[in-house]
């Protein structure tokens, strides 16, 4: 089981959007994930054990965990490019 | 169930020539009607500081800016066509700009709500017919028929 975590800045909004399409692509494509929203202030002690952080926001810090942003599941654009990223990852 | 719009907060072809500017003409809609409390303008400008909200869609950039759900008394979705192209910061960037024509506030009262009308909006954004109607827009009754038949929250 691989460990997703989406995170945003203030809220928890576009992170539940991106959150969900990702479900839905790793679903597709047979990967066994758990997907979950933090903020991006609550990473450092969310990290653990996950494989792939994917943000709406500014990620500064190195976490030891690829970081993939993930605007393009807000905007539309580049989306497909986004998406291999993620599957490049936890395949 | 379009008790998120008001012919009040369609503004069409603003001259609005920055961020503060665009915040201070909608927000202060939002203000005037009791659907924000009066900080609501100072809370659009410090989000979009920490947090921006610019998102390149292909040919036109959008602003999706908002405020913490505290702010806010109604829940009320704004839109605003500008006339000149303002720069916003991209949402998850310092420094990379994009030139937004239309700016969608998304005031809710509540979280919850906030994600379901963000998840709406960012389906509309993704449609380029959508937005090159928006951008043909004339008149406000024009602007909310077409915002009344595509936001089925």
């Amino acid at each position: 089981m691989k460990k997703v975590l989406v995170a945003c800045g203030g809220a928890v909004a576009t992170s539940t959007v991106a959150a969900n399409k990702i479900r839905a692509l790793l679903k597709e494509n047979n990967i066994d994930a758990d997907v979950s929203q933090c903020r991006v202030s609550e990473l450092g002690s969310k990290v653990s054990g996950t494989d792939l952080i994917v943000t709406t926001a500014k990620v500064d810090k190195d976490y030891g965990v690829p970081v993939i942003h993930g605007l393009a599941f807000i905007s539309g654009v580049g989306l497909d490019k986004t998406k291999k990223e993620i599957l490049e990852v936890l395949q | 169930m379009n008790n998120y719009l008001d012919k009040g907060l369609i503004l069409l072809n603003s001259s609005a020539d920055s961020t503060a500017a665009i915040f201070e003409e909608i927000g202060s809609v939002m203000i005037t009607k009791g659907y924000a409390n009066s900080e609501y303008v100072e809370g659009l400008k410090a989000r979009e500081k920490e947090f921006p909200t610019g998102v390149p869609t292909g040919v036109i950039g959008v602003a999706l800016p908002h405020t913490d759900a505290s702010y806010v008394n109604e829940s009320k979705i704004g839109l605003m066509t500008l006339k000149e192209p303002v720069s916003f910061r991209i949402m998850g960037s310092d420094s990379d700009e994009i030139e937004v024509k239309v700016v969608f506030l998304l005031g809710c009262s509540d979280g919850e709500e906030h994600i379901q009308v963000l998840q709406k909006i960012v389906e509309l954004v993704q449609q380029q017919a959508f937005l090159d109607q928006l951008l043909q827009l004339q008149t406000v009754e024009e602007a909310y028929q077409l915002l009344e038949s595509n936001l089925d929250l």
